[in-house]
């Protein structure tokens, strides 16, 4: 069953472990039975069509969750770096720390370039400018914004275009840190160039931080991921290296939305 | 079948649009409606906008006016002497003081009333107290004679506009008779009809014909067919009556009254100086009298000193009586100097009327300010708490009940201040453990603190309902991205979404401003209405002194006037100051949102 392409992925380590995840908005379950492993260092994509809970499933892993009042896990855990993140005594702030999320829309927030990637520090308490200044700049590099920016840092983020906004807002994730980078559709908002560059900025981030992403594009998918997780109603049909998923599926569902028979 | 009917309907689809009123279909009727709307609240505004204009522009002549007939007739100059008097009279007050003082001082002594009597009552302490008061009666009668004068000159003035203005209509009346056919308007019927019976008694007129005057005034009342004779006797009539009014017309030449008021200044001097010297002598004999007390001997040296500085000013009064000039211009500007600086708001006075806005304006704006001071933290704390903390169960609790607030009456509020809250004040202030609270015990129930609290109350719903749809707003995203980036929610309220939802805010604050400015029936209720600036010089205290508003005075006084006076155009030029700080008000809480409200990329 494991075909040649497989070989091309090193053996890593799991940092988010998911076994037999069930949740649900209310009355009406989102995610059914979920199990699989997510590896270090490594791109994964989630992908499956519209409403099959990819978006759920993504924030169950910084519990984003939580913000949405009849959301509630009903079985089954997540463990990250081993530790069940459900657990009562489990610190959400310091967990979303560790796991960063990119959103779908950019949102910086309306305050300059500067603030908005200083914001995450700044709540941590570290108000020092050299600090400040230094991770700013890293930050804004990571995510290739520096040269573009480097000038109008105390200008508005909103006067950026769409490509920059949602880089600017992958900077601010990168400034407290984190080990993982969650991103919802980060490119579903943006035209071919600016899409490019992020997916180049994904490749470049893969070195030092494990990314999740979820995407409608499957181009995308194959392109910038190392492991694809189809998900259809609520359920994980197939999770394998992304060049299996795309040229050799086990499953017909997942070969058909591969194919863009359905979806 | 089915197919047939389909093409049925295809064919119809593309005929005319329904009409349902005059040639309109529905879409046009209500886009003409809303139109209509907007258009009549537009022409309402503009109509009460030129109406507040056009009765109060004529304000500043008239003033003008009153202005320089104050100058004319002397009354300026009488002013000026009473600055003095006035002077003398408030160290008799000071001196007065200092006896109640002592008195209090020698019963916590444990003294008994005669031997309080005594003391206070001894030669020298007599010879002190009441000669010091006595001393003045020169300069007090000096200044009621020129006071009388000048007031006695304006009067006779505004009598004699008065019956110019009554023969103007005599003329006018005339006129119109001479001009027009035999249409008696039932006016002149009624008037004709009391002036035959007048000169039926004096006898001074007749009919030609010698047609009894009364039965004919008799005939006239009850509606009888006028004639050209008739008509003519009323002329009569009326001529009569204009050569008795003008007859009681007794011109005033200001400029020759004037000099009987600025005359004698040689002698007011040396009652100044007589005065003086009187009042040294006492002083100085009052050092005989022992006070016992070291803090009344203080005040002895202050009222000393006091008396000192009083006589060393009187060099540059007379000199300021000198070089006054009843004749100097009143600048236009001075008019309106005098509205908008102006101090006093002395209505129906016998000397001078004064319209000054500062009284009204300093109130509406202490009042305000206390106002603001509650329902800003309040309100925005409210909105806050609501929007971002409360569960839903809390919310919608919360946000009714607050929002019911507004509902309730303004009269009701005011009741409630007058009743409940201005009891409970006073009555708290005057409780023991409350009177190490600097201003405490206070003297008047109804005051700006009370008024400013129950205006708070009213502005509370507006500032949190504004506020409230402020926060609501912020589109959520910010707040999903500063909790993944690690914020806390407090963070996230305080760094994120207040900042951003600031300009709401602060229109929602200016509106609440707004809101209490112009609000009239608690503040007339609960302000303690006093014409007077408050005294900030009094640190706290001032927040606690009774004042008037400009909504206030406009709703107390409206209904007084006389159309057309003074008095009614200056309470419209108050209300054009008002519609103004509204308009500003309201401006720029539109400015602050449009310029800083933009928060959608
Ligand atoms: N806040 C919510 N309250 C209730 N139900 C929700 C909520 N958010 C999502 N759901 C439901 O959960 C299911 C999964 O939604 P989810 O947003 O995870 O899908 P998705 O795969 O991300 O879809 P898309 O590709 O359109 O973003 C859907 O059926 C949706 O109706
Ligand atoms: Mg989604």
């Amino acid at each position: 069953m494991v075909t040649k392409t497989n070989s091309s992925l090193k053996e890593c380590t799991p940092i988010i472990e998911v076994s037999e995840l069930d949740f649900a908005y209310g009355s009406t379950q989102a995610l059914f039975n979920v199990s699989m492993d997510i590896y270090e260092k490594q791109v994964t994509a989630f992908i499956g069509p519209s409403g099959c809970g990819k978006s759920t499933f993504l924030r169950c892993f910084n519990r984003m969750n939580d913000l949405i009042e009849v959301a509630h896990t009903k079985g089954g855990n997540i463990k990250i770096n081993g530790v069940d993140i459900n657990k009562p005594d489990v610190d959400v702030i310091e967990l979303r720390k560790h796991v960063g999320m990119v959103f779908q829309k950019s949102n910086p927030f309306p305050k300059s370039i500067y603030d908005n990637i200083a914001y995450g520090l700044r709540i941590q308490g570290i108000k020092k400018k050299e600090i400040l200044d230094q991770v700013v700049e890293e930050c804004l590099r990571s995510a290739a914004l520096w040269d573009e920016v480097k000038d109008r840092l105390q200008e508005s983020a909103l006067g950026m275009s769409g490509g920059q906004q949602q880089r600017l807002c992958i900077a601010r994730a990168l400034a407290v840190k984190p080990r993982i980078l969650l991103m919802d559709e980060p490119c579903s908002a943006l035209d071919p160039v600016a899409t490019a560059k992020v997916e180049e900025l994904i490749h470049e981030l893969k070195k030092n931080y494990t990314i999740v992403i979820v995407t409608h594009n499957m181009q995308q998918a194959a392109r910038v991921s190392d492991r694809t997780a189809f998900f259809y109603l609520g359920k994980l049909i197939e999770y394998d290296a992304t060049d299996t998923i795309f040229m050799n599926p086990n499953n017909e569902q997942t070969e058909a939305y591969v194919s863009g028979r359905f979806g | 079948m089915l197919s047939r009917k389909k093409t049925d309907s295809c064919t119809t689809s593309f005929s005319h649009r329904k009409s349902i009123l005059l040639g309109l279909d529905s879409d046009s009727i209500i886009k003409k409606f809303f139109g209509s709307t907007a258009m009549v609240a537009i022409l309402v505004l503009g109509l009460i906008t030129i109406f507040l204009f056009k009765e109060g522009a004529g304000f500043i002549g008239l003033y003008h006016k009153s202005l320089k007939e104050y100058r004319l007739s002397g009354l300026e100059y009488v002013d000026i002497l009473k600055e003095k008097r006035e002077g003398y009279a408030s160290l008799t007050r000071y001196l007065n003081d200092i006896k109640a003082e002592w008195i209090n001082a020698l019963r916590a002594e444990g003294l008994t009333q005669s031997e309080i009597n005594k003391q206070v009552m001894a030669p020298e302490a007599k010879a002190f107290f009441f000669g010091y008061m006595r001393a003045g009666g020169e300069i007090r009668s000096f200044v009621k004679d020129k006071m009388d004068l000048a007031i006695a000159s304006r009067d006779q003035h505004t009598t004699n506009e008065n019956l110019r203005e009554t023969l103007n209509n005599y003329v006018a009346q005339i006129k119109r008779l001479k001009e027009s056919a035999l249409s008696w308007s039932e006016e002149n019927r009624n008037t004709f009809g009391l002036r035959l019976r007048e000169a039926a008694l004096s006898g001074s007129i007749g009919y030609d014909e010698g047609t009894d005057m009364r039965q004919r005034a008799e005939e006239v009342q009850q509606g009888a067919q006028l004639n050209l004779e008739d008509k003519e006797l009323f002329i009569k009539l009326l001529e009569q009556e204009y050569v008795k009014v003008e007859r009681m017309i007794q011109p005033v030449d200001f400029s020759i009254t004037v000099k009987e008021v600025v005359a004698d200044q040689e002698a007011y001097k040396n009652i100044l100086i007589r005065l003086e010297k009187k009042l040294n002598d006492i002083i100085t004999s009052s050092n005989a009298i022992t006070f016992g007390s070291q803090s009344i001997t203080d005040r002895i040296d202050r009222f000393k000193d006091l008396n000192a500085i009083f006589f060393n000013q009187s060099a540059i009064h007379l000199e300021t009586l000198a070089s006054w000039n009843s004749t100097k211009e009143v600048s236009v500007w001075h008019a309106i100097g005098a509205f908008i600086r102006g101090k006093d708001w002395i209505t129906a006075s016998d000397q001078q009327d004064w319209y000054g806005l500062l009284p009204l304006l300093s109130g509406s704006l202490l009042i305000s300010l206390i106002a603001l001071f509650f329902a800003i933290p309040f309100g925005i704390g409210a909105a806050i708490y609501v929007n971002q903390i409360a569960g839903s169960v809390e919310r919608n609790f919360i946000k009714p009940y607050i929002e019911f607030v507004s509902a309730i009456p303004s009269v009701v509020i005011g009741f409630f201040g007058v009743v409940v809250f201005g009891e409970a004040m006073r009555f708290l202030s005057q409780s023991e453990f409350l009177h190490w609270v600097p201003f405490f015990p206070l003297q008047e129930r109804l005051n700006a603190f009370t008024a400013g609290c129950l205006l708070a109350l009213m502005a509370i719903p507006t500032i949190f309902t504004l506020a409230e749809d402020a926060l609501n707003n912020i589109p959520h995203h910010f707040k999903e991205a500063s909790f993944a980036i690690g914020a806390t929610p407090l963070q996230t309220t305080l760094r994120v979404i207040i900042p951003t939802a600031l300009s709401g805010i602060i229109s929602a604050v200016m509106l609440g401003f707004g809101r209490v400015i112009g609000e009239t029936m608690v503040v007339l209720l609960c302000a303690g209405n006093r014409i007077k600036i408050p005294d900030f010089t009094d640190g706290f205290g001032v927040f606690f002194e009774p004042v008037h508003t400009m909504t206030g005075i406009i709703a107390q006084e409206m209904g007084e006037v006389v159309n057309g006076s003074l008095h009614y155009r200056a309470l419209f030029m108050v209300g054009i100051v008002l519609f103004f700080v509204s308009l500003l008000i309201n401006y720029s809480a539109q400015r602050v949102v449009k310029k800083y409200g933009k928060l959608e990329s």
